[in-house]
């Protein structure tokens, strides 16, 4: 119920700013709409691959309006053995406010949520120790919201992503413990993992630290530092870091990027592949090519 | 000094140089390539208004956008302050709307910023000067 009034009111946000007003010709805009669209060789979300190491693609809508007042809407494809009985779409729906200079101090203050639907997962929650078996079995989406600060110097963003629902992509017992137990050979972590109760990973923290450096005129390097901090689950722990370049040709932005990552258990960030189990968290070169409308 | 402490001081150098580079009211004047290299741009004085500068297409690529776009004044800056031109407006031709604008000269670019509401809610373009106009096709303004 909560969930839906908040995809609700995201929704409202963004309809509120993206039905147009009149303009005409000699009036100031009072709102702008940007459209990307984007195709690149992986998807990839603070450094994982989210589409199972292949190429994917991605639109993102955004809205801004005069009051400051922003709204993203952002549609990307994504691996169904990842993100099991799902549609193979990942949303991105978010809201909020900005203000500053952006050649100095700037700032945004927001919400967002992050879902991709149909998408969830079984597993149990529990670990009967006097049985020795494994018990309430749950199902589990991958679905989150957040609360985000941006703070930025000139080229320079910070942003803080606080996770305000009950999971950060299906962060809880029977996720982060039931995969360490199912692709570890020594049972001994999933086991301690599971000793430690019913737990959940509300009240994570995403950071990210961007830069971006312009190398002449079509050019910019982009520098990129993340970290994740799962709440009650420090073994789901990790860092990605990126260096890419940008360059506009002919209209299109030309990307690439070497990304990688540094995780505490790299069995959280494996997916079945056809009996195989495959890495999303290796270091990675995503080639892109985005158009904005 | 070992290489490292030497590549960072180049860098420290190179980037102190670029952000005290500022340039006067009168550098933004001129000839600018869009980054498209579909378009020139002159900035000079305003007919219209004085102490303002304005920019008018003074050359497209495209023949065939030569009679819509030619001379088109597609921004209006009022006043320069704090090292860049502000209070006007820019006009995009591609969805022929007048956005809030901001122009600065970066790195000997101009950076022309188009937004709405606070100058944090746009984007920037950046042009190339140039010396001349292309030869052809030409304007005729």
């Amino acid at each position: 119920m909560r969930t839906t009034f908040f995809h609700c009111s995201m929704a409202g946000l963004l309809l509120s700013v993206v039905i147009p007003s009149p303009v005409r010709a000699d009036e100031m805009a009072s709102y702008a709409v940007d459209i990307t669209a984007r195709a690149s060789s992986d998807i990839r979300t603070r450094g994982v691959s989210d589409s199972l190491n292949g190429p994917g693609a991605k639109v993102t809508i955004q809205v801004a309006h005069e009051s400051g007042l922003v709204a993203l809407a952002e549609f990307t494809t994504v691996s169904k053995k990842q993100f099991l009985d799902g549609d193979g779409v990942g949303v991105l729906l978010a809201g909020g406010y900005r203000f500053g200079d952006p050649e100095a101090w700037h700032f945004g203050l927001g919400l967002a949520s992050e879902m991709f639907p149909g998408a969830q997962f079984k597993a149990p929650n529990k670990f009967d120790f006097d049985t020795f078996t494994l018990t309430d079995e749950r199902s589990t989406n991958y679905n989150s919201q957040f609360a985000v600060l941006e703070v930025g110097y000139g080229a320079l963003e910070g942003r803080i992503a606080r996770v305000l629902s009950k999971t950060y992509r299906g962060a809880n017992t029977g996720g982060v413990c039931g995969t360490l137990l199912q692709f570890r050979e020594d049972p001994t972590k999933g086991l301690e993992c599971y000793a430690k109760g019913d737990r959940d990973s509300r009240g994570s923290m995403l950071y990210d630290l961007d830069y971006k450096y312009p190398l002449g005129m079509n050019t910019t390097l982009k520098l990129h530092a993340g970290y994740q901090q799962i709440a009650n689950f420090s073994e789901a722990n990790f860092a990605d870091y990126s260096v890419g370049l940008a360059h506009r040709w002919w209209g299109f932005d030309w990307g690439v990027d070497f990304v990688t990552t540094k995780t505490r258990a790299s069995e959280l960030y494996l997916a079945e592949d056809d009996g195989h189990a495959r890495a999303t968290d290796d270091d990675s070169w995503v080639f892109s090519v985005s158009r904005q409308f | 000094m070992n290489a490292r402490q030497m590549l960072l001081f180049s860098l420290f150098m190179v980037c102190s140089a670029q952000s005290f580079a500022a340039a006067g009211p009168l550098e933004a004047k001129g000839l600018w390539l869009t980054a498209e290299k579909d378009a020139v741009v002159r900035l000079d004085d305003c007919a219209t208004k004085a102490g303002a500068i304005c920019g008018q297409v003074v050359w497209v690529k495209d023949v065939a956008s030569i009679s819509s776009d030619c001379g088109v004044q597609i921004m209006q800056l009022d006043r320069y302050d704090k090292d860049a031109w502000r209070d006007g407006w820019v006009y995009d031709p591609r969805d022929h709307k007048k956005y809030k604008g901001i122009v600065r000269i970066k790195d000997g670019y101009l950076n022309v910023r188009a937004f709405v509401g606070t100058e944090i809610l746009g984007k920037t373009e950046q042009f190339e000067r140039v010396e001349t106009l292309p030869p052809t096709p030409v304007c005729k303004l």
